[in-house]
């Protein structure tokens, strides 16, 4: 089977290659910053509501210098974990997927409100039109690698017609364009859901959500107004649930004096959005902090996400 | 706090993703199963072993992040690991065995594809380097911009099209090319 010395050669050269990025990935790899860890348990057990604070203030809370801390709070600055405001640095709430930009906005236009829970809807991601679009192009493009490899007529009409030798490089240029065209599809859409499906839940004005493109998150349910609370997720969600990058499903809502519910689609992490609804109905916000540290510490890179598996039925066994 | 208030708070996971995620075991099995087919596909259709190689490697490197969902450091180190061994086989393949000439438009449309294709699979298979905003990651993707733009342009050039079109092009599709792969918000 092995035919010649290039045959070899390609999995020692294959091997070297798995070495050389394990032991790149084993010495860059940030480790578990002691310090960073102690300032966003600091910050998420004492700011998650009383928000506002200062450097001075978390160095005098965690023991750490003053300098070391401002060097941490830039960091976490950085990663969308606390923002500057006029009023000195403020903790985002931990489901808070909004740019800072839209956050801000968010705060100006609750008045300060604390914001609970900030992200877009994502109807795109399991849109058919959207999926099917991507599948043509990436199926596409790998079909007609497929084909100049296989099909003599394919990589012969593409030999003459671009005189490409041998012709399957033709067809990787093909893939490769096709993959970048995926990509700034894929931004496009991302950056048109910021511009147009932003729901921010504040914990005193309630659900604001945008209705169109100029809009400033004018929808509005008040605490108050919501009756009911639902999460739905279809077999596109589920799916893309177990196998894709952000766990999403549409939340219901339903509104006093109105019989239909409203309908925020493709949200990421339905649950909790739907527990953070239900606390505000119920007026129980703790809770959050029993996980703002794990969801901080994971969203500002400072750990890795090591779920760890508690079967339910074996809890009480020990 | 009322009953329905302290039955929210039991309700909430203490791990936020593990809910929506199949058990590790499941994952782990599934991969298997799906190793064993590609696999068992290699073999029956009589593929050559350096070629059967490289396509097994990309099956594992596409499905690997798709059906591993734990994020840890043996789970990240195995990612890369795979990504490392598929780059250097492709790279290799590529450019000793598909093509053997000097600097031709073949050889420039195959940079161009490896300048792709390694970026996106590394995004695909390390996912934080996806949405990644540090100093390092935006230098990264700077020089692999420049070396687009200017792989573009040698392409260009070598199918002889005029100079000044030849950077108007190249320099259109490195900014489609940076904008394709410098950090976004996952959401």
């Amino acid at each position: 089977m092995v035919s010649d010395m290039t045959d070899i050669l390609i999995y020692i050269i294959t091997a070297i290659g798995g070495a050389i990025a394990g032991i790149l990935y084993y010495v860059f790899k940030k480790r578990r910053d002691p310090v960073l860890v102690n300032v966003l348990e600091y910050l998420t057990r004492y700011h998650l509501d009383e928000r506002v604070f200062s450097i001075d203030k978390v160095a005098e809370g965690t023991q750490l210098p003053k300098e070391v801390v401002e060097r941490a709070i830039v960091r976490l600055e950085k990663a969308g974990i606390v923002v500057k405001t006029k009023r000195g640095y403020e903790l985002v709430d931990p489901l808070v997927f909004l740019t800072p930009r839209d956050y801000e906005k968010a705060l100006r236009l609750t008045k300060g409100d604390n914001i609970i829970y900030g992200a877009y809807q994502m109807p795109y991601v399991t849109d058919i039109k959207y999926i099917a679009l991507q599948i043509v192009l990436l199926i596409g493009a790998f079909i007609f690698v497929l084909a100049t490899l296989f099909v003599p007529v394919v990589s012969d009409f593409v030999r003459t017609k671009t005189g490409v030798e041998p012709p399957v490089v033709f067809s990787l240029f093909v893939f490769a364009i096709a993959v970048i065209l995926i990509d700034v599809i894929d931004n496009l859409e991302k950056f048109w859901i910021r511009e147009r499906y932003s729901v921010v839940v504040g914990m005193y004005s309630g659900i604001l959500y945008d209705m169109k493109v100029p809009d400033e998150l004018s929808g509005r349910i008040p605490r108050g107004g919501i009756v009911r609370a639902d999460v739905d997720m279809n077999w596109r969600h589920k799916i893309k649930n177990l196998f894709g990058e952000t766990p999403i499903g549409d939340v219901k809502v339903w509104v006093r004096n109105r019989e239909e519910p409203i309908v925020f689609r493709s949200m990421p992490y339905p649950r909790e959005l739907f527990m953070v609804i239900r606390a505000l109905q119920l007026g129980s916000l703790e809770w959050r902090k029993k996980y703002a540290r794990e969801l901080a510490l994971w969203r500002g890179r400072v750990y890795p996400f090591v779920p760890s598996y508690r079967r339910r039925g074996r809890r009480g066994r020990r | 706090m009322s009953e329905e208030a302290e039955e929210l708070k039991f309700e909430v996971l203490e791990r936020i993703e593990d809910a929506y995620r199949l058990p590790i075991s499941i994952q782990i099995f599934l991969l298997l199963i799906a190793e064993m087919i590609l696999f068992g596909i290699l073999y029956g259709l009589y593929i050559a072993l350096p070629e059967a190689l490289i396509v097994f490697l990309l099956g594992t490197a596409i499905m690997y992040p798709i059906i591993i969902k734990v994020r840890n450091f043996l789970s990240e180190l195995i990612a890369v690991v795979i990504y490392g061994c598929l780059m250097s086989s492709v790279g290799y393949y590529l450019f000793y065995k598909v093509h053997t000439g000097g600097l031709t438009k073949e050889f420039w449309m195959l940079v161009i594809f490896v300048l792709v294709f390694g970026v996106e699979l590394f995004h695909h298979m390390y996912e934080k380097a996806k949405t990644l905003r540090t100093t390092s990651v935006y230098i990264v993707d700077i020089i692999l911009t420049v070396i687009f733009f200017a792989a573009s342009f040698m392409f260009l050039r070598t199918i002889n099209v005029n100079m000044v079109w030849s950077a108007l092009v190249s320099v259109a599709v490195a900014l489609l090319y940076a904008y394709a792969i410098f950090p976004e918000k996952p959401y």
